[in-house]
């Protein structure tokens, strides 16, 4: 093979690394980003038996925002396998256990389920806030756009900026707000 | 049938059942335990499978068309467009590539699949005949349009 070709070969074939930040996303939405990247339905030469799958890192797991009442009503359902053995979670109390666990049992059951599905879940990799291993971190070399846009919060705007931004009308000093 | 002598009824009947059941049991090489080896076990699986494959020539057809589908808007996502979008093109366009042809040039022939992707591109922008976009100055619509 010439040098060219190889250099085309490793290029088609490689594993690449994804980064997706989960800061303020639905994590149901974003596992459907995820899950056809776990699988390789990106790409082209994609086939299931191909192994053609990437994998993705997700940060910022903590920060994931369920919609609606979903923290106070989606239960996850664990049995031990012996007798009594079976408890249903709420997402809140799971995630307050471990914060990595929504989003891992979400893509799980949106993976395609066959015996394949393990291996591509053991592709992912989750981490609750910024702090990734050096390891990762080297791999990593595509970052995924979020689904949702994250706004800046009034808190993290700097003072002059708030200062000169243009306003039409403010309530005088002695006005009391109810 | 002119059998003139007692000895011409023998005949020379079977003898092969050594090679029939080497034509099945090879069928059955890749089977797990006994059904790989011994006949009468095997040829039980062995009619299974090849009913299986039969049956799999209709499903074949339909499983690798959802394949050529998956690989041609994976190619189209990555190129910024849709596959029904380039579907629609190519109907306007009497271009008449099938799926098998364009997940080949999708993968094989990257450029021509790049074409086919600005080409739907293309058909999208608002043209000068749409009633999307603004409308041309000088026109009294009265803001009915």
């Amino acid at each position: 093979m010439s040098a060219a070709r190889r250099v085309q070969q490793w290029a088609t074939f490689g594993r690449m690394w994804y980064l997706y930040d989960g800061k303020w996303q639905n994590p149901l939405e974003s596992a459907d980003k995820i899950v056809p990247y776990l699988d390789g339905s990106h790409k082209p030469i994609f086939h299931p038996l191909n192994d053609s799958g990437d994998h993705v890192v997700v940060i910022n797991s903590r920060d994931i925002a369920l919609p609606g009442d979903e923290w106070e009503k989606r239960v996850y359902f664990h049995h031990t396998g012996y007798a009594g053995g079976a408890t249903w979670t709420l997402a809140w109390q799971l995630h307050e256990a471990d914060p990595t666990m929504i989003i891992r049992k979400t893509v799980y059951n949106k993976l395609s389920k066959n015996l394949l599905r393990r291996g591509r879940l053991a592709r992912l990799h989750i981490f609750p806030d910024d702090k990734v291993p050096d390891s990762i971190l080297k791999n990593v070399s595509a970052q995924m756009r979020q689904l949702r846009p994250v706004p800046r919060r009034l808190d993290h705007y700097p003072q002059e900026e708030l200062e000169n931004f243009p306003k039409i009308f403010d309530w005088p000093k002695d006005h009391v707000i109810n | 049938m002119v059998i003139t002598s007692p000895t011409l009824f023998a005949r020379a009947r079977g003898g092969d059942r050594f090679w029939k059941r080497r034509r099945v049991v090879s069928l059955s090489a890749h089977f797990y335990g006994r059904k790989r080896n011994c006949y009468t076990i095997a040829i039980k699986y062995v009619n299974r499978a090849l009913r299986y494959n039969t049956l799999a020539r209709r499903l074949r057809k339909s499983d690798v068309r959802e394949l050529w589908t998956t690989r041609i808007s994976a190619a189209c996502t990555e190129l910024g467009t849709k596959y029904p979008d380039m579907k629609i093109m190519m109907d306007d366009s009497s271009i008449a590539l099938n799926r098998n042809m364009l997940q080949n040039l999708a993968i094989w022939e990257p450029r021509s699949f790049r074409a086919l992707a600005l080409l739907t591109k293309s058909r999208q922008e608002v043209g000068l005949n749409s009633l999307e976009g603004p409308s041309p100055a000088g026109v009294v619509t009265r803001g009915m349009l």
